[in-house]
């Protein structure tokens, strides 16, 4: 053999091993340097199933009804670095129109309040994406102005890297309010005019008077709250005036005072209310379109109430530097300046539960709220301000972050009917408060990472702090989802302590962190009887069905 | 024996080829590259993960943060939604997800992720095309580049995040107390910070319209966003995270003026800044002024001037009409005069630091009642919030008055009080159409008018990084249509304007005319660099 012809041959031969490999790596299109780029901590472990992600048109049109169309499984590589599931879907309106523009998505995951995403889609965006979603069950919730609330439950199971939940939200029932006068003027005219008597109000007049609806009788007395509007509603009232009307789905023209949005499309109770005050009710038949309903403007004047009072030092002294006022629990007004002799009067105030706002420098400002009845004149008489001292709380073991809630309530009685003890919200930094309190017992509950309850004189305390230690606690969810209507709902502890006071008007499930221990529970519906019961809450929690 | 040579030959072009076609694969999966910011990967920690290393070897760019796994079309195509998934990689603990800032934008499109407590990503509703992404996660360099994204429905790119230099800082007085808190007392709650750029700042910036000016540079101030801790005397100034290493500099500015700027240089473990009280004061600015209206001068007007997020100083005239403000912040500030009897005078004021700003007489007129109708091209009635400016109270580089404005109801019916004068009306439907009208009030009373929206096309300004552009339209006779003003750090924007013919004028922060061009709307979205 010719030696030259060996050397062509291995030199061919040489050549066409890196031409098979490079056009074996090409064809098969896996980019060799592919691979090192995952990070090799993110790789998740082999075995998931994979289908195929599906946003295609087809996907879309198959789901007709609003219910979520679910595709379980992932993409080779898609999510491998996930520490789970990528949640995903596109958002449309049933009847084919534009999505709102402030539509809120959120998921929850079961029974827990906090969501664990909470997304606002802009106008114009129909998608939603959420990442490492842990396998679970979960609420996909959705909500806008003049659209269905939506509600879905989702499970996720082990191993799926991808699940694609679409969401079909149908438009409320929309109906739009006429409120007038006997006279057939807008009330809204009038109410303006009364605006003016008004004095010291955390809340403009017009604004306090709303349209509430309930699928049963609405009763003549509603149950009040130092909310700004009554909870008492099964419908959302969107004003066409004040600074609610920005977030109205529909624009009226100005004769409207509104519109009320019902949750299903069934008969239903209608009342107008100046707060918790019935002021008159009608009657809504499924499918109605416009409702109008006369209001006696007298009969706003005749609610409106008068609060006056002397504020005064330990030993009886006015206190000419004093302010006082009185606000709702969503909205505060820097109280007004008492008199030369420490005395206030508030006029023209709306009639309902208020959160009592006195104040003087140097001293103690008390946590009183204060029931004004609708037309009365309450007069407290005199109010003592006592010196106050500082209060210096200490979690021992504190965690970090903002987890921990703390609440702190006199346990001295109030000095007048009318006025009763309320909560004070502790903000904590770094597991440690100081506040301006007058000296006397109080109740600290702390609640959210590690809880504690206790009673406690600030005489018996010193100069020192009041050291707290946190202890396990456990939770109790509430379903309230056989509820006809708004529900009072009383969690009491074993030493006879509130942990929970509140009217019920949502049907989403939510958890209360609570120390372990046996509680008494009260449902009371707003038309029916009151039950008790008792709720053992173990180290691992419980659940309560209202 | 000639087929050997030949069939090598072959075997070498074809070779050639081959790794022609396998060196454009592995560009397409190289590491995108990060603009100009070329953040060295020896500045990784010494937990950086392996992968960094592959990309080093490869000559990649420098700034190897990003690695990218496209997977295969799940469906879609250039048109449909796409989903942009991955992670945050970080060698150090995962900062709390609500302090993270992950957007991507294009053509005045922005979408925002959603971010897992473990680092994970989601950005939806994105298109197929290029995209600027940033990202901003506390103790790491802040991140801004381009990604392509292919017609797949979900793909992925992970981040790698690397850490920035973090420098714990203080500004103290020249007698050692924390100056935040001093200023406090003062009733200076905003308008202090701090940038941090490559090289030395020469000279303060162009007024800003807003509280404190928000630059890119090359680092951030971090402080804490609790309100109450500003006026805590051994409260925290925060940290300076770098997205380079030193030699870098920072400027401690007030609004935009420069108050003291130093080198950091390799290795400082903090920044230290002392700044003379009496220095920040020097730039407070005092406004006097007369207000007269048809009876004479007007006593217990009330007047504010404020930054566009509020805030600012105010004061009221006394019994000759005479009020003189102190202790006004220098920049841009909204000036506003109220008073029971007269039109809401509003306008902008430039505030020169230190200035003694005489305006002299203002003459109010009387309050005057605007009613008007928004409607649409076949005059039916538009619910629309309506935005006024009085024309003769405008001037360049100055906003419109466009933080305020009233709503047409459902039949497009609006009423709004404010004084006798002529002024420029935009109504903005809430579908996207856009009205204008100018609107002669100086003779009362005033007819009823008309704005008729129509169908509006977008016109996306941008300009350079770090400069301030104020774009103003006008109408054929010269009236004042929108304002939009480019500020530094958001040097991007837009204006909807109907089809028509209007005038594009540039000018800078100080109101110096830079050009001035036709601007012809015609069916279709329009995009200007403003130079």
């Amino acid at each position: 053999m010719n030696p030259n012809r060996s050397l062509w041959i291995v030199l061919a031969v040489a050549l066409a091993i890196p031409i098979v490999a490079l056009a074996v790596s090409l064809w098969c299109g896996a980019p060799a340097a592919a691979a090192p780029r995952v990070p090799a901590p993110a790789v998740a472990p082999a075995g998931p199933e994979v289908v195929a992600p599906h946003v295609s048109e087809s996907a879309e049109t198959r789901v007709e009804a609003p219910l979520p169309a679910v595709i379980e499984g992932g993409q080779a590589g898609a999510s491998e670095a996930s520490s789970g599931a990528l949640v995903y879907g596109a958002v449309r309106m049933i009847d084919g129109a534009r999505v709102p523009g402030s539509l809120s998505l959120s998921l929850v995951r079961g029974g827990v309040s906090k969501p664990l995403y909470n997304s606002y889609l802009n106008a114009g965006q129909q998608q939603f994406a959420w990442p490492d979603v842990a396998p679970g069950d979960y609420e996909l919730r959705a909500r806008a102005p003049g659209v269905r609330e939506y509600t879905c439950a989702l499970e996720v199971a082990p191993g799926v890297r991808e699940m694609r939940v679409d969401v079909v939200l149908e438009p409320s029932w929309i109906v739009k309010v006429l409120l007038q006068s006997p006279d057939g003027r807008p009330l809204h005219e009038n109410v303006a005019q009364r605006r003016k008597a008004q004095t010291r109000g955390p809340w403009r007049l017009e604004d306090s008077l709303v349209v509430i609806a309930l699928w049963h009788e609405i009763p003549s007395k509603l149950p009040t709250s130092e909310l700004r509007n009554t909870p008492m509603t099964v419908a959302r009232w969107m004003p066409s005036r004040g600074i609610e009307a920005m977030r109205g789905a529909v624009s009226l023209p100005a004769r409207y005072a509104g519109t009320l949005e019902m949750p299903e499309r069934k008969d239903a109770h209608v009342a107008v209310v100046l707060k918790e005050v019935v002021l008159t009710t009608a009657t809504l038949t499924a499918g109605q379109e416009e409702l109008s309903i006369t209001v006696d403007p007298a009969a706003i004047d005749n609610c409106l109430a008068t609060l006056r009072g002397q504020v005064v030092d330990r030993d009886g002294k006015p206190l000419p530097a004093a302010r006082a006022g009185i606000n709702d629990a969503q909205s505060w007004r820097q109280p007004g300046a008492v008199d030369a002799d420490g005395r206030f009067e508030l006029t023209g105030l709306l009639p309902g539960e208020f959160q009592l706002a006195l104040a003087c420098d140097g001293h103690a400002s008390p946590m009183f709220t204060i029931a004004l009845s609708p037309g009365s004149i309450t007069d407290l008489g005199t109010i003592v301000l006592p010196p106050q001292r500082d209060l210096r709380i200490e979690v021992r073991d504190a965690p970090e972050g903002d987890g921990l809630r703390g609440w702190l309530e006199s346990l001295d009685a109030p000095p007048h009917g009318s006025l009763r003890v309320r909560s004070a919200r502790l903000t904590l930094r770094q597991g440690a408060a100081t506040l301006q309190v007058a000296e006397g017992r109080y109740r600290l509950r702390l609640s959210g990472a590690g809880g504690a309850l206790l009673d406690f004189d600030t005489r018996t305390l010193g100069e020192g702090p009041l050291v707290v230690t946190l202890q396990p606690e456990a939770t109790i969810d509430f379903d309230p989802s056989g509820t006809a209507g708004p529900t009072h709902l009383v969690v009491r502890a074993p030493s006879g302590a509130v942990v929970l006071d509140r009217w019920v008007t949502w049907r989403g499930r939510w958890q209360q962190s609570v120390l372990p221990g046996t509680y008494s529970v009260t449902v009371e519906p707003l038309l029916g009887a009151a039950r008790e019961q008792q709720l053992v809450v173990g180290p691992g929690g419980a659940a309560f069905s209202l | 024996m000639r087929v050997l040579p030949s069939l090598i030959g072959i075997e070498a072009v074809v070779l050639v080829l081959l790794l022609g076609v396998w060196w454009s694969r592995q560009a397409e999966v190289a590491l995108p590259h990060v603009g100009d910011r070329a953040v060295g990967v020896a500045d990784a920690g010494p937990g950086a993960p392996e992968a960094a290393g592959v990309d080093r070897a490869q000559g990649a760019s420098a700034s190897s943060e990003r690695r990218e796994v496209v997977v295969s079309d799940g469906g879609a195509s250039a048109g449909q939604q796409v989903i942009l998934q991955g992670r945050l990689l970080t060698s150090t603990a995962f900062p709390e997800m609500d302090s993270i800032r992950m957007s991507m934008r294009r053509q005045g499109t922005w979408r925002s992720a959603e971010i897992s407590a473990a680092g994970g990503y989601a950005v939806c509703d994105l298109s197929p095309g290029t995209w600027r992404v940033t990202c901003e996660v506390p103790g790491f360099r802040r991140l801004d580049f381009e990604h392509t994204l292919t017609g797949a429905a979900i793909q992925r790119l992970d981040i790698e995040l690397q850490a920035a230099v973090v420098l714990p800082v203080s500004i103290r007085t020249t007698d050692g107390k924390r100056l935040q808190a001093e200023l406090t007392k003062t009733g200076l709650w905003q308008g202090l910070g701090i940038v941090i750029t490559a090289a030395a700042l020469v000279g303060d910036f162009e007024p800003t319209e807003n509280s404190s000016l928000s630059i890119a540079g090359v680092g951030r101030h971090r402080k804490s966003g609790d309100l109450n801790q500003l006026a805590e005397p051994d409260g925290d100034d925060g940290v300076l995270e770098l997205d380079q290493p030193p030699p870098v500099y920072a400027a401690v500015l007030l609004r935009h003026t420069v108050l003291a700027q130093q080198r950091i240089d390799p290795g400082q473990t903090e920044v230290h800044f002392v700044i003379d009280l009496a220095e920040v004061e020097r730039r407070y600015a005092k406004v006097r002024l007369r207000l007269v209206g048809p009876n004479g001068p007007i006593a217990k007007a009330m007047i504010r001037l404020s930054t566009a997020q509020g805030g600012g100083h105010g004061g009221r005239t006394d019994e000759n009409g005479v009020a003189v403000i102190d202790k006004v912040l220098p920049g841009l500030a909204s000036f506003d005069v109220m008073s029971p009897d007269s039109e809401r005078y509003s306008t902008h004021l430039t505030v020169e630091p230190g200035a003694d700003l005489d305006l002299g007489d203002i003459v109010l007129t009387a309050p005057g009642k605007l009613q008007g109708r928004v409607v649409g091209a076949d005059g039916v009635g538009v619910a629309a919030s309506v935005q006024w400016t009085a024309v003769d109270l405008w001037r360049p580089p100055h906003p419109m008055m466009d933080r305020r404005s009233t709503s047409a109801d459902g039949d497009g019916d609006f009423a709004l009080t404010d004084g006798m004068r002529r002024y420029s009306m935009r109504a903005l439907a809430q579908d996207g159409r856009v009205g204008f009208a100018v609107v002669d009030a100086s003779a009362a009373p005033t007819e009823r008018f008309a704005i008729t929206v129509l169908p509006a096309h977008k016109v996306r300004l941008s300009c350079p990084p770090m400069s301030l552009r104020v774009a103003v339209v006008t109408d054929r006779d010269g009236n004042p249509l929108v304002v939009s003003r480019l500020e530094q750090r958001w040097n991007e924007g837009s204006i909807s304007l109907p089809d028509g013919d209007y005038q594009l004028t540039i000018y800078d922060g100080r109101g110096a005319r830079l050009g001035s061009e036709a601007l012809r709307v015609a069916g279709a979205d329009l995009a200007k660099e403003l130079q």
